[in-house]
């Protein structure tokens, strides 16, 4: 059972179901080794796939899917109690909320810009007044002088 | 696990008893144990109760659940080493044997497939063992596994071609 090496992995690709190119169909009506060795190859392929067949073969218990509907019928009774408790909790909470919110004096609500904005003042403000503006305000009368000088001729008497 | 919608259960037992097997042994593929594929297979069906309003097509619900099946059963086996044991049904569904030559021979090449089998990269594998539950078509896994149905078939010829030749002299 020899197989040409040379045929090797067509004769592999027949076993496994493949049509044989017309080559590989005149060879084998010629070579008996390669004839005896797909024979051979498609018995190993069939044994091959039975075995992996009987990988999955195992059948459940008979009893599978009503332990299924069982543990069904369980969350399903389950069901309205969490529904009910959850609606108790929502009640309560929006509830209490409310009440909380009524108690609670109204605040005038201002934002912060608007703070901000009423504690500033301009800059220039400042820049209006000065030390000298009681002197310049007052007008001096008829006579009068800003600034009170000695007389020049003074200096020579001391 | 809190539940979700109502569904409809008559509805959904009929679809239940349908698909039970193919979902069991789905899970039995990966997880190679009767007993973890049951719960696996049980959770799935719960997940898939929970779930079964967001059903739009329910010609769609055995693949559906076979997937919810499929990873839940990966996950196992990720977090259980123990499934990687088997549990001895590969034999199980099988006559007292009249040849015990014949039958140890037998055994020693199933024995010998499924390590190859374990050798296979991951797709392919899948590929191979969810193609090889009953009542899965190409299209089905397809849906598993969420590749077209070009691929999967693709994947299983390279799958058998691959194990065939790790088992050929």
């Amino acid at each position: 059972m020899n197989a040409c090496l040379n045929w090797r992995e067509e004769l592999i690709d027949h076993a496994l179901g493949q049509s044989p190119s017309a080559a590989l169909t005149a060879h084998l009506g010629a070579c008996a080794g390669c004839s005896e060795a797909l024979e051979a190859w498609r018995q190993k392929a069939a044994q091959m796939d039975a075995g992996v067949q009987q990988l999955t073969t195992a059948e459940p218990r008979a009893q599978g899917p009503e332990r299924v509907l069982a543990q069904i019928q369980e969350l399903s009774a389950g069901k309205p109690l969490y529904g009910r408790i959850a609606l108790a909790v929502l009640i309560l909470t929006v509830t209490v909320v409310a009440v909380l919110y009524r108690l609670t004096p109204a605040k005038k609500v201002v934002s912060l810009p608007v703070m901000a904005l009423s504690g500033w003042h301009s800059p220039t403000e400042a820049l209006l007044h000065s030390a000298a503006d009681p002197l310049l305000k007052s007008v001096p009368h008829l006579g009068e002088k800003f600034f009170e000088t000695k007389p020049a001729g003074d200096k020579n008497a001391q | 696990m809190m539940p979700g919608p109502d569904p409809d259960l008559a509805g959904f037992e009929r679809l239940l008893r349908d698909t039970h097997r193919t979902v069991f042994q789905v899970a039995y593929a990966v997880l190679a144990n009767a007993a973890d594929a049951e719960e696996v297979s049980q959770d799935a069906f719960l997940r898939a109760y929970q779930k079964f309003s967001s059903l739009r097509d329910p010609r769609k619900f055995r693949a559906w659940v076979a997937r919810m099946s499929w990873r839940l059963a990966l996950n196992r086996r990720r977090a259980n080493f123990r499934s990687l044991r088997r549990d001895g049904v590969w034999y199980a569904g099988r006559s007292a044997p009249n040849n015990p030559e014949a039958e140890a021979s037998a055994r020693e090449f199933e024995s010998r497939v499924q390590e190859h089998i374990a050798g296979l990269p991951e797709k392919l594998r899948s590929a191979l063992l969810l193609s090889s539950v009953q009542g899965l078509d190409a299209r089905t896994v397809g849906m598993i596994l969420k590749v077209p149905e070009a691929t999967v078939r693709s994947r299983l010829y390279l799958a058998r071609r691959q194990l065939l030749k790790t088992l050929l002299p």
